[in-house]
């Protein structure tokens, strides 16, 4: 990831704004990615140290400086080192620093130490020419490990990945984030808000204008102090946002050396954000405690009931959303009893769930939260058709069937409507 | 009934209204609808709390108690006493300062041993986390456990590294009742900062031989640990408790063929550095240099001739034949050799083939050099920054300074690691300067403290 340094923007009020690249700008962008691409391929087989000098010899002007390193940067990150296999660069040193301390203690006093005469031993003793010892010394270090790939991609995909990577180089710095997003599917929205509880950010949902959403995105300590403690999540938000179809992003954010509060905004018609990447399987966006009772569910000898992972947004408009991990079916019946993985991150969202649950939500549901947020299971009515699972470390898909088996045999509240 | 929760690094009082006045530390949270503050201010907040007359449950901390006290009683010395007792007379809260090889560990034992609630240790590295786990396991019989390095066990008593505080103290916050920050001169600043402001531990000890930093925030030490309640210095205890020591600076001159390239470099440096008015000898004088360097290309240049004329003098002929010299007089002793830059710890490591430790080193080498190097097998290892802390070895009695910063601190951590008492050993450090480079003005910079006058 490209990170404050790479990033040119300047200050517009209490804005900041990222230097567009114009089309001057991105001829020359797209001339460095593969002067850097070509110098990476021209390497390959060469150390990391001669690869860099490589690096270093093109020419930038001063103005394109942070442009280059960007760059450089992405091109670096695809390509593959690896230590050059053969003699292990430890036993080697231990072997040569041992007999170097030897042959210093015992060497007669009025000979100098003799260092090639150590290589010399080792490198008989291992049946090797001392050249060879010289080179494994220190064939570990990472200077001298060897390019063994460079990237397949053209300068084209670089410049994109730098467009993207400036913007979340950005909001590493963010205290707070807030979108308002729209997608034409479901499904789509549905992975957004997956993305978010995956990375464990604490997230208010309002439905906004449009049918759209508005999510606020922060962390708790967020409210004191400018930390950037939340700024790598936050900025992974970006790529699950260029999933959707229209969103904007506002991000406060904490600039530079003196960390000055300036606000950074960001559209889906920006160009930073091209291209638009393929959805995401939902799969990916699962929390480990979702996955897992996912494949224990699966895994229950005689079970009736089979899971998937959830493909619907449960929206109670002016109340919130929901955003069930996984929908179960018992056999021969079309009523799904969804579950949420709330685990032990937020308190405050099981409180939330449990109005949901209790002001009439569209469907049944069993909530999962960790024994550490202090909730007890009685906090959901028994007329609400809905429960909440407390489990203490990870959760128990048997336990979790136990829970479902009472929530199916609860009705659905009248007038409820189906799921979106 | 109002009650006080930790969450995620804060504290949240709920069951309060809005209105109600509340102590400093607190702000109404709107997106919780709760009153919040900094987990470091859960002291001062449950006392104003208590002494506002406010009912409320306190579940915030989750500290336990140590179901036993220290298992190996070791008298401590007098100093230890005196910086233990002033800890506790400064409500269990504060920096303790004594030199290197003094026995600062000793003093967190005995504070771990009184207070005996569940504790924290926190230290810069993972040498010294390892250090700290083996020694508080052979202290305790209670449970020890290590966060960072791979490692995730969290126990009554832990230890960690600041970067996993920073990582995991939202959710390990609550869990001790002590915190030691080992080297606490490193916790000021923005990322390890607020690993002790997420912390709820209401009894803080921060250990250092060295609080003075270079960018001067050592004064916040006071909020994120406390005041400073005890202070010796190396030249207090030498001697008695530290082992005697020598320094010897020995000035370098240049060959004439180094002294052509060094002056020509330097000039091409000093004159970027006049052309663009920017002041060396003002706080932000080199972070300018550094940015105006990136601007042109004649600023590179400049950049490059700074680089080079700097390693001329880390790597003089004369200083690298003066150093052979010294590894062949104490090949019978342990000398530690330090560097500026991984660069010359390399270049000495390959050209007088001995073992080098650099932050490249993994973990598992680190121990067995310097296991070698306790036993004997080796006679010297030579060094960048990493074991400016973190290396425990008795037997060392040499320190070879080739290179260094102007710091202080880092100079008197240098001496540091050859003080520890062993039997009537005397330690020798030698610095080697360059002579007319620019070595000399950074020597005495960093030579200012008693430890060398």
């Amino acid at each position: 990831m490209l990170t404050a340094d790479h990033v040119d923007a300047r200050k517009q009020g209490d804005q900041l704004v990222l230097r567009r690249l114009d089309a001057k700008d991105l001829r020359e962008a797209h001339e460095l990615a593969g002067a850097f691409l070509e110098a990476a391929t021209a390497h390959v087989g060469q150390t990391q140290s001669e690869v860099t000098e490589a690096w270093q010899a093109i020419e930038t002007s001063a103005r394109k400086r942070k442009l280059a390193a960007g760059l450089r940067k992405l091109v670096e990150d695809g390509c593959v080192f690896d230590e050059e296999s053969g003699l292990d660069p430890l036993t080697v040193r231990r072997d040569v620093f041992l007999r170097a301390t030897r042959s210093r203690r015992t060497r007669d006093v009025l000979r100098p130490f003799d260092r090639d005469a150590v290589i010399e031993a080792v490198a008989s003793s291992l049946g090797q020419a001392p050249a060879e010892i010289e080179r494994a010394l220190f064939a570990d270090l990472r200077g001298e490990h060897v390019l063994r790939s460079a990237p397949v991609v053209d300068a084209a995909s670089i410049v994109d990945a730098y467009e993207l990577g400036r913007a979340q180089a950005i909001l590493l710095r963010a205290v707070r984030v807030r979108c308002d997003v729209q997608a034409g599917s479901p499904l789509a929205v549905r992975a957004f808000f997956a993305w978010l509880k995956f990375q464990r950010l604490l997230f208010t949902t309002e439905r906004g204008a449009g049918g759209g959403f508005t999510v606020t995105i922060d962390g708790p300590f967020s409210m004191f102090e400018s930390v950037t403690k939340y700024g790598l999540r936050l900025a992974l938000v970006l790529p699950a946002l260029r999933t959707l179809d229209s969103w904007t992003l506002t991000a406060d954010i904490r600039w530079g050396k003196e960390r000055t509060p300036l606000s950074f905004a960001l559209s889906s018609k920006d160009g930073v954000t091209r291209p638009a990447p393929a959805p995401r399987e939902p799969a990916q966006a699962l929390s480990d405690d979702a996955q897992a009772l996912l494949e224990g569910l699966a895994a229950l000898p005689k079970s009736r009931w089979k899971a998937e992972i959830a493909t619907t947004l449960l929206d109670r408009p002016g109340l919130g959303v929901c955003i069930p991990d996984l929908v179960l079916r018992r056999d021969g019946s079309p009523d799904p009893i969804y579950v949420e993985v709330l685990g032990f991150w937020s308190r405050d969202a099981v409180w939330r769930r449990v109005e949901l649950a209790e002001q009439g939500l569209e469907a049944r549901i069993v909530f999962c939260a960790s024994s550490r947020l202090r909730v007890s299971p009685e906090v959901i009515g028994d007329t609400a058709p809905a429960a909440l699972y407390v489990y203490k470390g990870k959760p128990s898909a048997r336990a979790l069937v136990e829970h479902v088996e009472r929530v199916a045999t609860s009705m659905l509240v009248d007038g409820a409507r189906r799921p979106t | 009934m109002a009650t006080l929760v930790f969450r995620a690094g804060t504290i949240e009082l709920r069951g309060v209204a809005r209105e109600l006045p509340l102590p400093a530390a607190f702000v109404w949270d709107e997106r919780e609808a709760c009153h919040r503050a900094p987990a470091i201010a859960y002291r001062e907040a449950v006392l104003a709390l208590r002494g506002s007359g406010i009912a409320f449950d306190d579940d915030a901390p989750r500290d336990t108690e140590l179901a036993s006290g220290v298992r190996v009683h070791r008298e401590p010395r007098p100093f230890q006493t005196d910086a233990f007792e002033a800890w506790r007379a400064g409500g269990e809260r504060g920096v303790v300062v004594l030199p290197t090889g003094a026995g600062k560990t000793h003093v967190a034992v005995m504070a771990i041993d009184a207070v005996r609630r569940s504790a924290l240790v926190v230290a810069p590295t993972l040498d010294l986390v390892r250090q700290w786990y083996d020694l508080l396991r052979a202290t305790f019989s209670v449970a020890v456990g290590v966060v960072g390095g791979g490692d995730h066990d969290v126990q009554p008593i832990t230890v960690t590294t600041y970067d996993s505080a920073y990582l995991h103290m939202d959710h390990l916050g609550a869990r001790f009742g002590l915190v030691v920050f080992d080297e606490c001169h490193h916790l000021p600043g923005p990322t390890y900062a607020l690993a002790a402001r997420l912390c709820l531990a209401p009894r803080r000890l921060g250990l250092t031989a060295t609080p003075e930093r270079a960018d001067g925030r050592e004064a916040e030490l006071e909020a994120l640990v406390g005041p400073i309640v005890h202070r010796r210095d190396i030249s207090e205890l030498a001697g008695e408790y530290l082992a005697d020591y020598d320094t010897v600076q020995l000035d370098v001159e240049l060959e004439p063929d180094e002294r052509a390239e060094h002056d020509a470099e330097r000039a091409i440096y000093l004159q970027f550095i006049a052309k663009n008015g920017i002041r060396l000898g003002s706080p932000r004088g080199f972070g300018d240099f550094v940015m105006r360097s990136a601007q042109s290309m004649e600023g590179r240049r400049a950049m490059r001739a700074y680089r080079r004329q700097r390693e001329i003098g880390f790597v003089a002929a004369k200083k690298l034949a003066y150093l052979e010299h010294l590894l062949d007089r104490h090949r019978d002793d342990r000398a530690l050799v330090f560097t500026q830059d991984n660069a010359t710890a390399y270049r000495v490591a390959r050209r007088f083939l001995v073992p080098v430790i650099t932050h490249q080193t993994r973990v598992t080498e680190r121990s067995e050099i310097l296991a070698a190097f306790a036993a004997g097998d080796y006679a010297a290892v030579v060094t960048s920054k990493v074991l400016n802390e973190g290396v425990d070895v008795r037997e060392a009695n040499v320190a070879i300074v080739l290179s260094g910063s102007g710091s202080v601190r880092e100079h008197v951590q240098r001496l540091g690691r050859i003080l520890r008492k062993s039997g009537d050993k005397r330690a020798v450090l030698y610095e080697l300067v360059t002579a007319r480079t620019a070595e000399t003005g950074t020597s005495e910079r960093r030579r200012e403290h008693d430890a060398y006058r």
